[in-house]
C-alpha cells in the first residue's frame, strides 16, 4: 500500500467528523501536501463499504429483491432502477456482484446456442 | 424457423437454471488500441483469463448482436488497477463495463477433432467447417517438463529435404531454428517438412501443427490449400493469428499451438510444430508490453522478451517411457534483416535452439534450392537420432563440400588447377547438385538414401552435374521399376545391409551403363 492509500484510509472515516483539517495540518507538516489530489481520488473510487446497490427492472420489484441484496453483507441498500435489465435483480457492493437479471440470462442462454 | 432449433431452444429454456453467484468484478475505466484498464478485481491473478460483461452497458438487444462472449487476460497487476489485453475485438470493449474474473488461466479447447482444422489462438475454427468438438481445455501457459521426464533425442523426423535430412538431422524432440531474410525459403522447407511426413508409416507419422503468425492471410491460405491438395491436413492443424488480427492474438498463436502439440504428445504421439515466424510475435509482444507502459530495453523489446520464446521452447521435449514416450519438436522460423543474424530477436533464439539453419539470399539467387548454408549450419542433437542408412552415406559429404567451398573461388582458373583440385571441385559441384530439390517435393528417406550413396561413391561421375535433377529423376523411376525391394528393405531395416548394398551397387552400374539423357 502506498503513502497515499494510508492517508485516504486515515481520512475517509473521517469525512463527517470534521477532523480532516487536523490531518491535513499534519501532512503539510510532512510536506506531504502534493498527496493529497491521489489521496481524494482514492477516496473517490473507493466504494461505500456499507453501501450496497440493488437494481431491478421496475420500482414496484424493489421491496421484493432487497433480502436477496443483504446476501452480500449487511449494509445501507440503496435501490435502483434500470428497465434494461429486462427483471431479475443485481446487486453490487464494492468488488462483488451477483447478477440475477434475465439480461444476462437471455444473453448467456442465446451466445450457448449460438455456439451449438 | 428451423424445427431443430426450435427444438434446441426449447431443450435449452427446460433445463435453464439461472445462476445467481457471488462474482469479483471490475470497471473498465480506460481503453484503447486492444489494452484496458479495469479497477477493482483485487483478488486477480496473473495471466487470468476474464470476461467482458457487455450486457452491462447495454439493452438485451444490443447485446445480442454478438454470438460470443468477449475474453480478455491479464497482464499487469498494479496497485489500483490490473492491466489486460482484449482477446477480440476492442470497439466491443466500452469505459464502464463491467469486467468478471473467470477464476481460470488463460486457457484453450484441446482434442483429437482438432486434426485437419484451422482455429485461431482461441481454438475457434476459422475454417467454417462449424465448432470443433473439444475433449477438454488445456492453459496455454505451463510449465515445460522437467530433466526426469525427459529421454535423450534417439529418433529422427524426417523432412524430405535432403540437404536436413543428410547434413543437420532434425530429432524427434528437437528444437531447430530455421533463420534467414525474406524470400529465401524458410516457409518452404518447413512446409516441405510437413509434406514429407506422408511418407511415414501411420502409426508413426507426427501429428503437424503450423503456426502462423502475423502472415498474410492469402499466404495461410495458399499453405492450407497444398496442404488440403497433397492430404497433408490428414494430420495437421493449422493455427493462425494472420498480420490483420490484434497483437494480442499474434502474441498468443505459439503458446496455442504448444499447447494443442502438448495434449498429443502426452498421449504418446510424436509432434512437429512450425513456428512460423517469432520475429513476428516478438513485434506483436513489443507493441503490448510499450502499450502497457512496461519499460523499453534493446531495440525497444521489453526485458522479459528472451523469457518469452525460452517458455515457448522449452516445451519441445521427447518425453521418457513413463510418460508415455511422446516428443513434440519444434521449427521456429526467424526472419533476419541483411542477413543480420547479430541482431537481438535472433541471437535468442539461436542461444535457445539445439542448433540453426542458415538460407541465405546469396544461395538463393545463385539458385540453390533450399537456399541452405550447410557450413554454417549445425544440428547439435540430431546426428544421434540420425538412422544408420543415412550415417553411412552422408558421413563425408559436409567434409566435401567443405572442401568444395574453399576451391570455389578458384574454379574460375580452372585450366591452372591440378588434377587433385579439379577432382575436389567436381566432386563438390555434384553434390551441390545432388542435394538441390525443387519446392514441395519432399523426398522420402530411402530414396534420399540411394540417390546419395551414388553420388558420394562416384556412380554419377559420368553425368555433367547441370544433369544431376534428370539423373536422379531417372534413376528413382528405375529404382521403382526394377529394384523395389531394396528400398522396401532401407525404408523398414533403417540401414543398408550387405545384401542391399550389392544389390545397389549393381542396379547403379546396370543404370549408368543403361540411362540415356
Amino acid at each position: 500500500m502506498s503513502l497515499a492509500h494510508y492517508y485516504a484510509t486515515i481520512i475517509a472515516p473521517l469525512r463527517e467528523g470534521g477532523k480532516i483539517d487536523e490531518v491535513i495540518a499534519y501532512m503539510k507538516k510532512r510536506g506531504h501536501e502534493s498527496l493529497l489530489p491521489q489521496v481524494a481520488r482514492i477516496i473517490e473510487r473507493t466504494p461505500d463499504s456499507d453501501q450496497i446497490q440493488l437494481t431491478v427492472a421496475s420500482e414496484k420489484e424493489g421491496k421484493k429483491f432487497v433480502p436477496h441484496a443483504l446476501h452480500l453483507g449487511e449494509g445501507t441498500v440503496e435501490t435502483k432502477v434500470d428497465p434494461s435489465i429486462v427483471g431479475g435483480y443485481v446487486v453490487r457492493k464494492g468488488g462483488s456482484l451477483i447478477d440475477a437479471s434475465y439480461r444476462r440470462t437471455l444473453v448467456s442462454l442465446y451466445q450457448k446456442i449460438t455456439q451449438q | 424457423m428451423d424445427k431443430t432449433i426450435l427444438e434446441r431452444l426449447k431443450k435449452e429454456i427446460e433445463t435453464l437454471q439461472p445462476k445467481a453467484e457471488r462474482e469479483e468484478v471490475g470497471v473498465v475505466r480506460k481503453v484503447g488500441d486492444g489494452i484496458v484498464e479495469i479497477e477493482g478485481l483485487f483478488g486477480a491473478q496473473m495471466a487470468e483469463m476474464i470476461v467482458f460483461d457487455e450486457s452491462s452497458v447495454s439493452t438485451v438487444k444490443d447485446a445480442l448482436t454478438h454470438d460470443t462472449q468477449l475474453f480478455g487476460l491479464i497482464l499487469n497487476l498494479e496497485e489500483d488497477t490490473v492491466k489486460a489485453i482484449i482477446l477480440g475485438e476492442g470497439s466491443r470493449v466500452v469505459e464502464g463495463m463491467i469486467v468478471r474474473r473467470t477464476g481460470k488461466l488463460l486457457s484453450i479447447p484441446v482434442g483429437d477433432a482438432f486434426i485437419g482444422r484451422i482455429v485461431n489462438p482461441l481454438g475457434e475454427a476459422v475454417d467454417g467447417k462449424g465448432p470443433v468438438e473439444a475433449s477438454g481445455f488445456a492453459p496455454i501457459e505451463r510449465e515445460a517438463y522437467g530433466v526426469i521426464d525427459r529421454a535423450p533425442v534417439d529418433t529422427p523426423i524426417h523432412t524430405g529435404t535432403k540437404a536436413i535430412d543428410a547434413l543437420i538431422p532434425i530429432g524427434r524432440g528437437q528444437r531447430e531454428l530455421i533463420i534467414g531474410d525474406r524470400a529465401t525459403g524458410k516457409t518452404t522447407v518447413a512446409i516441405d517438412a510437413i509434406l514429407n511426413q506422408k511418407n511415414e508409416p501411420k502409426d508413426t507419422r507426427p501429428i503437424c501443427i503450423y503456426v502462423a503468425i502475423g502472415q498474410k492471410e492469402s499466404k495461410t491460405a495458399r499453405i492450407t490449400a497444398l496442404l488440403t491438395e497433397r492430404g497433408a491436413m490428414e494430420y495437421t492443424i493449422v493455427v493462425t493469428a494472420p498480420a490483420s488480427s490484434s497483437a494480442a492474438f499474434q502474441f498468443l498463436a505459439p503458446y496455442a499451438g504448444v499447447t494443442l502439440g502438448e495434449y498429443f504428445m502426452e498421449k504418446g504421439k510424436d509432434v512437429l510444430v512450425i513456428y512460423d515466424d517469432l520475429s513476428k510475435q516478438a513485434v506483436a509482444y513489443r507493441q503490448l508490453s510499450l502499450l502497457l507502459r512496461r519499460p523499453p530495453g534493446r531495440e525497444a523489446y521489453p526485458g522479459d522478451i528472451f523469457y518469452l520464446h525460452s517458455r515457448l521452447l522449452e516445451r519441445a521435449a521427447k518425453l521418457s517411457k513413463e510418460k508415455g514416450g511422446g516428443s513434440l519438436t519444434a521449427l521456429p522460423i526467424i526472419e533476419t534483416q541483411e542477413g543480420d543474424i547479430s541482431a537481438y530477436i535472433p541471437t535468442n533464439v539461436i542461444s535457445i535452439t539445439d542448433g540453426q539453419m542458415f538460407l541465405e539470399a546469396d544461395l538463393f539467387n545463385k539458385g540453390s534450392r533450399p537456399a541452405i548454408n550447410v557450413g554454417i549450419s549445425v544440428s547439435r542433437v540430431g546426428s544421434a537420432a540420425q538412422t544408420k542408412a543415412m550415417k553411412k552415406v552422408a558421413g563425408r559429404i559436409k567434409l566435401d563440400l567443405a572442401q568444395f567451398r574453399e576451391l570455389e573461388a578458384f574454379m574460375q582458373f580452372a585450366s591452372d588447377l591440378d588434377e587433385d583440385t579439379k577432382k575436389r571441385i567436381d566432386i563438390g559441384r555434384r553434390l551441390s547438385a545432388v542435394l538441390n530439390q525443387g519446392k514441395h517435393e519432399p523426398m522420402a528417406f530411402e530414396r534420399q538414401v540411394v540417390v546419395i550413396y551414388g553420388a558420394t561413391n562416384g556412380h554419377f561421375g559420368s553425368f555433367p552435374p547441370e544433369k544431376m535433377g534428370v539423373v536422379e529423376k531417372q534413376f528413382l523411376a528405375y529404382m521403382d521399376r526394377e529394384h523395389e525391394s531394396v528400398l522396401n528393405a532401407i525404408r523398414t531395416d533403417r540401414l543398408i545391409s550387405e545384401s542391399s548394398e550389392q544389390a545397389l551397387k549393381s542396379a547403379l552400374d546396370t543404370f549408368v551403363k543403361t540411362a540415356s539423357l
